[in-house]
């Protein structure tokens, strides 16, 4: 081998060195602005957010989205959120964003109270009857009014785990024969 | 040995495998209700709608709806649907009123009642005691008490029609006039009133009512039941005497046609008489009697000549009979011509 050809192979080594070095320095800078994404002082909930399985989520997770819920469903300090709902809320929001937006809206017509109840009550009903009704909610301050007094009055009846059934019998429509008073038999036909 | 065929290209299981999962997609549907229907004598309904299951449906509702009370689900009105989703709650009911399920034309009363096609329905329909249902399908059954009932299973549309009896008291308040029940010439005044019991206890004779009628447009007052039976038999001996007379007055009538029929014999002579003749025979065959010279001449219009001519004719072809012996000549027919 001669000393120039040596000199050359010294020269190449030199600088593969230095582009690995070059490299492991860039990696590891990138790596700590990773960590920093990740810290819980920057972690931002939203809609976007979507977690594979809700069981799985880690207490700051939890905390982020509890938050997250409870500004959207207009819950003051004194309501919580139980913890079942919140995997749920986080699994419907993995899964149906466009529904939970629009049954959060709905929900936030009825008593806070009530919400946490109503919020999962409305998922059991029909997408497509919650896409109409939010439509129809959204219509006018009228719609409004009446969507807020069926849900309030829908849930009652969910909290008194009744079956609704209308109160008719022979009696009664033999005194509506007698009497006339078709209002008074409407009264006595609506479920107690 | 048997070849398994591949289950993509054969199109009964396709078939069959669509048809379950369309099972298992129901099994969380609304699929059962019932609807009971109260029918008002003044034709207005009262709907109420029990339905089963979770899920939705849309219900048609009439144009008059102004208010609907639905409690166990959310619901939306939109034109003639109404769409009510059912939850947990499994259940739901649905009340309004309208007075468009029923139409009147003259003195009969149709329902209509169309529903949806999503459920097991069971029907029930209410109407006042009094009314009599005219025409109703075969599937239907009737329940009569305090007020009529009708039961139909699964049928849809609902369609009867039914009318109120024209001599029908309908009960009014404030009034103890329980024996005094009024009728207009228009039909019936609501002056009636009593206790149910009351109601039950009234009757009338309707021949009673049909007189009264009959006596003109005034105002007429039907009697009660006690006095009614006062003039039953006067009634009765009315009624006896008045087909007496139909029946005599038919049979005279029947007689005289027989008399008239004229025998073919007789038909076949009268083809070969001349006009005057004819006219004469046809006379005495209608009379069936002994008729004057004078009668004849001045029915048919015939001169004296004339007639003396053809009467001769007559006699001497052995038709007619000429009695001579009182001035005034008298004709028969002669009994030979009669019997043939």
């Amino acid at each position: 081998m001669t000393n120039k050809t040596y000199k050359i192979k010294n020269a190449f080594l030199i600088l593969l060195i230095w582009i690995l070095l070059i490299n492991n320095v860039f990696t590891i800078a990138s790596q700590d602005i990773s960590l920093d994404d990740l810290a819980p002082k920057s972690r931002i909930c939203d809609i976007n957010t979507v977690y594979e399985d809700a069981k799985l989520m880690s207490d700051e997770e939890k905390q982020c989205e509890l938050e997250y819920f409870k500004k959207e469903l207009e819950l003051s300090n004194k309501t919580s959120i139980e913890n079942k709902t919140l995997e749920i809320l986080v699994q419907k929001k993995a899964g149906e964003k466009d529904n939970l937006i629009k049954i959060m809206n709905l929900t936030r017509l009825n008593y806070e109270e009530h919400r946490e109840k109503t919020i999962l009550e409305l998922f059991v009903i029909k997408k497509r009857f919650i896409e109409k009704f939010y439509e129809y909610s959204k219509k006018d301050l009228k719609n409004k009014e009446d969507v807020k007094m069926q849900i309030n009055k829908y849930i009652s009846m969910v909290d008194k785990q009744q079956k609704a059934r209308l109160n008719i019998s022979d009696a009664s429509i033999k005194k509506l024969y007698t009497d006339k008073n078709s209002d008074d038999f409407i009264r006595t036909m609506l479920p107690s | 040995m048997w070849k398994m065929k591949n289950p993509v290209k054969n199109p009964f299981l396709i078939i069959l495998i669509f048809i379950f999962l369309l099972g298992t997609a129901n099994a969380q549907e609304i699929t059962q209700s019932e609807y009971y229907f109260v029918i008002q004598d003044n034709g207005n309904t009262i709907a109420g709608i029990n339905l089963y299951g979770s899920g939705e449906i849309s219900l048609p509702i009439q144009s008059d709806v102004e208010q609907v009370y639905v409690e166990g689900g959310l619901y939306m009105k939109e034109n003639e649907t109404i769409t009510i989703a059912i939850g947990t709650t499994e259940s739901a009911t649905l009340i309004y009123q309208t007075s468009l399920l029923t139409s009147k034309t003259d003195d009969k009363w149709t329902f209509y009642a169309e529903m949806e096609n999503q459920t097991e329905k069971t029907i029930m329909i209410a109407l006042p005691s009094n009314v009599i249902i005219q025409e109703i399908d075969e599937n239907a059954m009737i329940e009569t008490g305090d007020f009529t009932k009708i039961y139909f299973n699964n049928t849809n549309p609902i369609n009867f029609s039914y009318s109120f009896p024209s001599n029908a008291v309908i009960p009014s308040e404030n009034s103890n006039s329980s024996s005094n029940p009024e009728l207009n010439h228009s039909g019936i005044s609501h002056h009636y009133s009593g206790s149910d019991s009351d109601t039950r206890n009234i009757t009338f004779d309707l021949a009673e009512v049909l007189i009264n009628i009959s006596e003109g447009s005034k105002p007429i007052r039907i009697a009660s039941s006690e006095t009614v039976s006062y003039r039953i038999p006067i009634i009765a001996c009315i009624v006896i005497g008045s087909v007496g007379v139909l029946l005599f007055v038919s049979l005279y009538f029947i007689k005289s046609a027989r008399k008239r029929t004229i025998s073919p014999r007789q038909v076949q002579i009268l083809q070969t008489l001349t006009e005057n003749e004819s006219k004469i025979v046809k006379l005495l065959l209608e009379n069936k009697e002994i008729l004057r010279r004078s009668f004849i001449e001045k029915k048919l219009e015939l001169a004296k000549s004339s007639l003396a001519a053809t009467l001769n004719n007559l006699e001497r072809k052995k038709i007619v009979e000429i009695d001579k012996t009182l001035t005034t000549h008298r004709i028969k027919l002669t009994d030979w011509f009669l019997k043939i």
